[in-house]
């Protein structure tokens, strides 16, 4: 359960899921956070949303309304160009922060 | 006019809030429907899909303060945008701004003669009561002769009783013997 230190990272999980998965609305986006990690992170999921809309305010997403599967009126956010450059980065420097944690660990 | 503007303003803002609702209520409905499936009463598929998304109020706030700030920063982005154009664009910036800069100039030319010929009043006292007067030879038919000082003396000092305002004056025909009237008009 890392549910206070993911508030950090939680732009790179959305774009993450959504380079794996395609244009997704902000449950699926949950969801795929949720299974893809074994239940090992859980989102509070009202706060993926001004993550999601500050994402799009920047460009890295696009949205559109559409249905889902039971007719449900929701917003799927698709990644852009500028997203994919920004999920690079983002990818890199979560590594970097991985490999800096860890070998403070292992100091001995 | 700025109440229409604040009226549209408003509506933009509920369409705005209206969308987040939508968004955010789908959310948890979906997470109900899953809950129901897999098993639970309807009334903690709720309690726990509620539970789940945290605070929606806050997160409402949090995304229209997001949504409504950066439309301020697309505005600044418009508008470099229009500059790099012109930029890029030298010919196509010049008739633009020639375009803009002729209307401008016009519009002003013609406004200020409208105020100095029209609007502004005469720099003299009372300019409300000045009049101009003219000539009539009537018998010749000779009308807008021009009116001579000593033709004015005449006309004031045997009309010692009429005021000279426009009503009065514009009734003094026919006060000459041999034919001369005077007219006036306002």
């Amino acid at each position: 359960m890392a549910r206070n230190d993911l508030q950090g990272s939680l732009d790179l999980l959305a774009l993450k899921t959504l380079s794996q998965r395609g244009p997704l609305h902000g449950y699926g986006i949950v969801l795929h956070i949720q299974t893809a990690s074994d239940e090992l992170l859980s989102v509070e999921e009202g706060s993926l949303y001004p993550a999601l809309h500050r994402m799009e305010q920047s460009g890295w997403i696009s949205s559109e309304w559409a249905l889902t599967e039971t007719n449900r009126k929701a917003k799927y956010y698709k990644l852009t160009a500028a997203g994919r450059k920004e999920l690079e980065k983002a990818q890199e420097s979560f590594e970097q922060l991985v490999k800096g944690v860890r070998a403070i660990l292992r100091y001995a | 006019m700025s109440f229409v503007h604040r009226i549209a303003n408003l509506r933009s803002r509920t369409r705005l809030e209206q969308d987040i609702d939508v968004e955010l209520q789908s959310h948890i409905e979906m997470r109900v429907e899953d809950n129901l499936r897999a098993g639970m009463s309807t009334a903690e598929a709720r309690r726990n899909a509620l539970l789940r998304f945290g605070n929606r109020t806050s997160v409402k706030e949090n995304i229209v303060a997001i949504d409504s700030a950066l439309s301020a920063e697309r505005l600044q982005r418009d508008f470099r945008y229009a500059v790099r154009q012109f930029a890029r664009n030298p010919l196509f910036a010049a008739t633009v701004i020639s375009t803009i800069a002729l209307g401008i100039g016009a519009t002003i030319g013609v406004f200020s003669i409208v105020h100095s010929v029209l609007l502004r009043p005469l720099p003299y006292k009372n300019s409300d009561r000045l009049v101009v007067a003219y000539g009539n030879l009537r018998k010749r038919n000779a009308t807008d002769l021009p009116f001579s000082s000593p033709d004015f003396l005449d006309l004031r000092n045997g009309a010692k009783s009429c005021v000279f305002g426009k009503p009065a004056l514009s009734r003094i025909l026919g006060l000459f013997p041999g034919g001369f009237a005077a007219t006036t008009s306002g």
